[in-house]
């Protein structure tokens, strides 16, 4: 099976290369995990093998059942990692659904979900920025902004031990270079 | 005889295998089918468009050139351990909302451990 990676922003249009041996099986599969854990796994190899499978056929061949392998296929195509075509059955006239790898979107998915954790980043990194906090120290005891602090009366809400100011340069620091690896990855 | 475009997705395909190993000129015209003329060409014009980066090199006693894609392999290592890239709720993860980046509790996790590791 070919799939195209797409060479965006050099200039070129889509490159076609096999994606299911080495490094891209592996993003393939970790794709699968991310989404639907160890079955989502066992899935992806299923339709890697063999494409156009019929949700029974998939459960048959993995040994999961067709309520979770329904359930992963839909949340696959939501990602537009698998695709799907219809036909009637000629006996019964229902539908018949057969399942596909789309792997060349695979790295379309990547790039979707760093963009998405990168604007998460960047909303916790403006909330590290413009809040200072109290902590009383323990281990699991909640950290708190100055706002919440003054309501507790500077005790902590768990332990009762008095809150101090919480140094989160460390966070800001972390999140500021994440953000800049993923705007890098991003281009 | 392959189109123009054929030959450069060829090209590019190679040069993405190769990856930060490069490829030799040399290699990746015989590997192409094509001239030494025609594989050179190609390559300064790949340079020329920002795709590899052309470094001289001896080989065999000859100078040469080694070829280097600039594009680097899509991955997610950047983010590994991050809860949010298995949240079911990261579409409706907002600051303000039920689920929200500023108040996740696994964020807040993934922070520290980053921050404790890199203190060693």
């Amino acid at each position: 099976m070919n799939a195209s990676l797409n060479l965006k922003g050099h200039g070129t249009k889509i490159l076609e290369r096999s994606m299911l041996g080495g490094v891209d099986e592996e993003r393939l599969l970790e794709v699968a995990r991310i989404i639907g854990g160890q079955e989502g796994v066992e899935i992806i190899k299923a339709l890697k093998e063999r494409e156009d499978l019929t949700v029974e056929e998939i459960s048959e061949r993995t040994g999961i059942q067709i309520n979770t392998v329904r359930r992963l296929l839909y949340k696959f195509y939501n990602h537009r990692i698998v695709a799907s075509k219809r036909f009637r059955d000629p006996e019964t006239g229902w539908f018949i659904f057969q399942w596909r790898l789309q792997p060349d979107l695979v790295d379309a998915f990547i790039q979707g979900m760093k963009k998405k954790i990168l604007k998460k980043l960047r909303e916790r990194l403006e909330y590290e920025e413009s809040h200072d906090f109290y902590h009383c120290g323990g281990e699991n005891c909640p950290r708190l902004t100055f706002e919440e602090a003054m309501e507790a009366v500077f005790r902590c809400p768990k332990c009762g031990e008095p809150l101090k100011p919480f140094d989160n340069t460390p966070h800001k620091e972390f999140l500021r270079r994440k953000i800049r690896e993923l705007e890098e990855e991003l281009g | 005889m392959p189109s123009k475009d054929d030959l450069e997705e060829r090209a590019l395909r190679l040069l993405y295998e190769a990856g930060e190993e490069g490829i030799l000129q040399s290699e990746m015209w015989k590997k192409l089918g094509v001239t030494s003329r025609e594989g050179s060409r190609l390559a300064i014009r790949f340079e020329e468009r920002g795709i590899i980066e052309r470094k001289r090199v001896l080989h065999n006693g000859r100078w040469t050139y080694r070829l280097y894609s600039k594009r680097k392999p899509i991955t997610l290592d950047s983010l590994e351990g991050c809860p949010c890239l298995t949240c079911d709720d990261i579409d409706r993860c907002f600051p303000g909302g039920e689920k929200s980046p500023t108040t996740c509790e696994l964020l807040e996790r993934w922070i520290e451990e980053h921050i404790e590791a890199e203190r060693g």
